[in-house]
């Protein structure tokens, strides 16, 4: 009875080295050319104990075969039929043949436009195939104006823009195409713009009755910026992602603005919901990290800013509650089911994400438990402050500012933190990042700070022990880790 | 040597088709809904136009815009966001709204001179709707929108051709006197043939 195992071994020594611990004969050169890994063999016979490792070539699958160029006469042709698309398309537009001819026009140049990126990618024309993926995304733009305009189907702007985005992140990924990858991250970041400051973002009854109804936009917008995120990770563009992460960013914080500027949603739910979202970004980013995933020490920046950004505010409220920005902060009825549910949505995510980026350590599951306490905590009590104002009015002492004060002491501490951790690790966006989480809150909180100095000692205490809970928060050597690998002049990856 | 990259050419296919699908899938359903829905000519108001844009807009807004449940029948209660379909009868070439429900009913009306749109509903007031359609926003000729600014009060009607399930295409623009066709689909004519056919016969 014998049980052999094959086992690939990176570490093999080399056959000086073999033969010096008695592993048996050198391997023949011929062999260690035909594999890269060498392979152990352990064969266990009926005496078990004895194993006698053979050194024996493993036979690797034959690596595929290099993409035959199409000929050139084949190339050449493809190149004809693309130009003379291109042509065809800008007579079309002077000349304005009937509407199907037209169609077909564009529907032409679509596909001589891809045919000619296959082709010039095969003949390693990359640049050419990056001016093919072009045309390719702008012959569908024009098929969507073409059909808009010739045939009366009303394509708004936001939904062409929307379109062109999906088309130019789906060339992107296939192609690995920077050029079109950043096309769609630009076109949606147009999207967000156009779909914040148009019409077709409809507040409009949003919350009456329930819970919102999301329209076409809002569920097609998480689809594009995942699909650019997976292009852009799996092509290594920092850029394109960069946008991407922007675009969310400024939807999410433009549809919160309006909510609130409508009169739906409270200002200060708005800024909890900043913060957890901020959080729960930020939670996926270091999980990311762990993984060495492309573009974790992004997301990481943009969580912890929009995080620091939803402290700040809340700590704003907690300064000065009588300020106009603050007016409607009391949370009705309609609004509580919807922040509880989401509120605990977003915990639940965040604890996730914790327990998986340290396999459910004890330690870490009660640092992510009091990270998601404090998080709820503070937007609940900011929501009902009479929770806490009231007590507090009964021994004489000031909720307002002191809280606010305690809270701009924790910004401060977090804000230097992540400076700090942006040194150490020589990310730039992270030192910028804290840098301005630090600035506005000392701007928004001066005066407050100023006013007594029971209010400067709470902000002081309040800096000191939170520098302490977030040191203890910090798992990893101070010893400087390896430089990121960034992509040019921004922080992609770490 | 030539640096190459492989790419899949079936992906590349794949994205092609669906590029050409979309396109090609809008023209293909607003031609066969001009073609076979059901006429609908309402009286209607151009509240805004766009004609030196990159695509002519106009919005349009027909006495179908507002509605109150207690001249119709149907369902009462109504939510902003719901789907309303709203039965129009057609009969003796009065156009009038009798019924709006929250579905579509399990037996189609037996009225041939009743057509079904489908809305949205936009807001609810003291049981009126407010509602929206997919002609709300129409992109006409710029022939239209220049006719409409140079005879603004002039009678604008649109004829709709409505589908079985609800949904509505303008086909025809009316100010005043002059109409307008939407654009459809162009069918090959030989050279020296006209093949246009008249859908009412000519007066005799």
């Amino acid at each position: 009875m014998e049980k052999t195992f094959s086992t690939a071994n990176d570490n093999a020594p080399n056959a000086p080295e073999r033969a010096q611990i008695g592993l048996g004969a050198a391997e023949p050169m011929r062999h260690r050319r035909i594999t890269e890994r060498p392979s152990v063999i352990i064969s266990q016979t009926l005496s078990p104990g004895i194993y006698t490792p053979v050194w024996t070539p493993k036979i690797q699958r034959a690596k595929p075969s290099a993409p035959k160029p199409v000929s050139p006469v084949i190339y050449t042709l493809c190149a004809m039929a693309w130009v003379a698309a291109v042509l065809a398309n800008i007579a079309a537009l002077l000349f304005a043949p009937i509407n199907t001819v037209h169609l077909v026009i564009v529907i032409a140049a679509v596909w001589t436009a891809l045919i000619m990126v296959w082709t010039a990618h095969s003949r390693g024309q990359f640049l050419l195939a990056e001016m093919a993926g072009l045309s390719a995304i702008a012959a569908f733009g024009l098929s969507v104006y073409i059909t808009s305009l010739r045939f009366g189907i009303a394509f708004s702007p936001a939904a062409g823009t929307a379109l062109g985005a999906f088309a130019a992140a789906a060339l992107g990924l296939i192609t690995g195409s920077k050029l079109a990858l950043r096309i769609s991250a630009f076109a949606a970041l147009t999207w967000a713009a156009i779909t914040l400051t148009g019409p077709s973002l409809d507040f409009t009854g949003a919350l009456q009755g329930g819970l919102p109804k999301p329209g076409l936009s809002w569920l097609a917008f998480p689809a594009l910026l995942g699909l650019q995120a997976i292009a852009a990770a799996r092509h290594k563009d920092g850029a394109a992602l960069s946008v991407s992460v922007m675009a969310a960013y400024v939807l999410a914080a433009g549809g919160l603005a309006g909510f609130v500027a409508a009169g739906l949603l409270s200002p200060v739910l708005a800024a909890g919901g900043m913060l957890l979202g901020g959080l729960l970004h930020s939670r996926f980013g270091k999980l990311a990290d762990k993984t060495q995933s492309f573009g974790s020490a992004l997301h990481v920046a943009a969580g912890t800013g929009a995080m620091l950004a939803g402290l700040i505010a809340l700590q704003d409220f907690w300064t000065r509650p009588g300020h106009a920005i603050w007016a409607g902060a009391e949370v009705s009825g309609a609004q509580w089911p919807l922040g509880l549910v989401t509120g605990a949505a977003l915990l639940a995510l965040i604890f996730i994400a914790d327990a998986l980026r340290d396999r459910m350590s004890a330690s870490r599951i009660i640092k992510s438990a009091f990270l998601c306490s404090f998080a709820a905590g503070l937007v609940y009590i900011s929501a009902r402050p009479e929770i806490i104002t009231a007590p507090l009015a009964d021994y004489g002492l000031p909720a307002v500012p002191w809280a606010g004060v305690a809270l701009a002491g924790t910004v401060l501490a977090l804000g230097l933190g992540f400076i700090a951790n942006g040194f150490r690790r020589n990310i730039s966006g992270f030192v910028a990042i804290g840098a301005m989480a630090v600035a506005g809150s000392i701007f928004s909180a001066l005066p407050a700070i100023m006013m007594s100095a029971e209010t400067g000692l709470i902000y002081g205490v309040s800096a000191f022990v939170s520098a302490l809970i977030a040191a203890s928060f910090v798992s990893t050597s101070s010893a400087p880790q390896p430089g990121p690998v960034l992509y040019k002049g921004a922080f992609a990856n770490d | 040597m030539i640096k190459t990259r492989r790419i899949s050419a079936a992906r590349l296919a794949l994205l092609g088709l669906c590029l050409t699908a979309l396109p090609l899938g809008a023209v293909g359903a607003q031609s066969l809904r001009l073609v076979s829905g059901a006429p609908l000519t309402l009286p209607a108001r151009i509240t805004a136009t766009q004609n030196d844009s990159l695509i002519p807009l106009a919005k349009v807004v027909t006495e179908l815009s507002t509605l109150s449940t207690d001249d119709l029948s149907g369902d009462n209660f109504f939510k902003p966001g719901d789907t309303a379909y709203v039965f129009v009868s057609r009969s003796q070439n009065v156009v009038y709204p009798f019924a709006v429900l929250r579905r579509i009913p399990d037996a189609p009306s037996e009225a041939q001179d009743t057509v079904m749109i489908r809305a949205k509903v936009v807001s609810v007031t003291d049981n009126v709707l407010s509602l929206s359609y997919n002609f709300d926003t129409v992109s006409p000729p710029r022939a239209f929108i220049t006719e409409t600014d140079r005879a603004p009060l002039a009678p604008v009607k649109l004829t709709l051709a409505v589908s079985e399930d609800g949904r509505a295409s303008v086909s025809t623009f009316h100010v005043g006197n002059k109409r307008f066709n939407q654009r459809v689909i162009s069918k090959g004519v030989v050279p020296g043939r006209n093949m246009t056919m008249a859908s009412i016969a000519p007066p005799t």
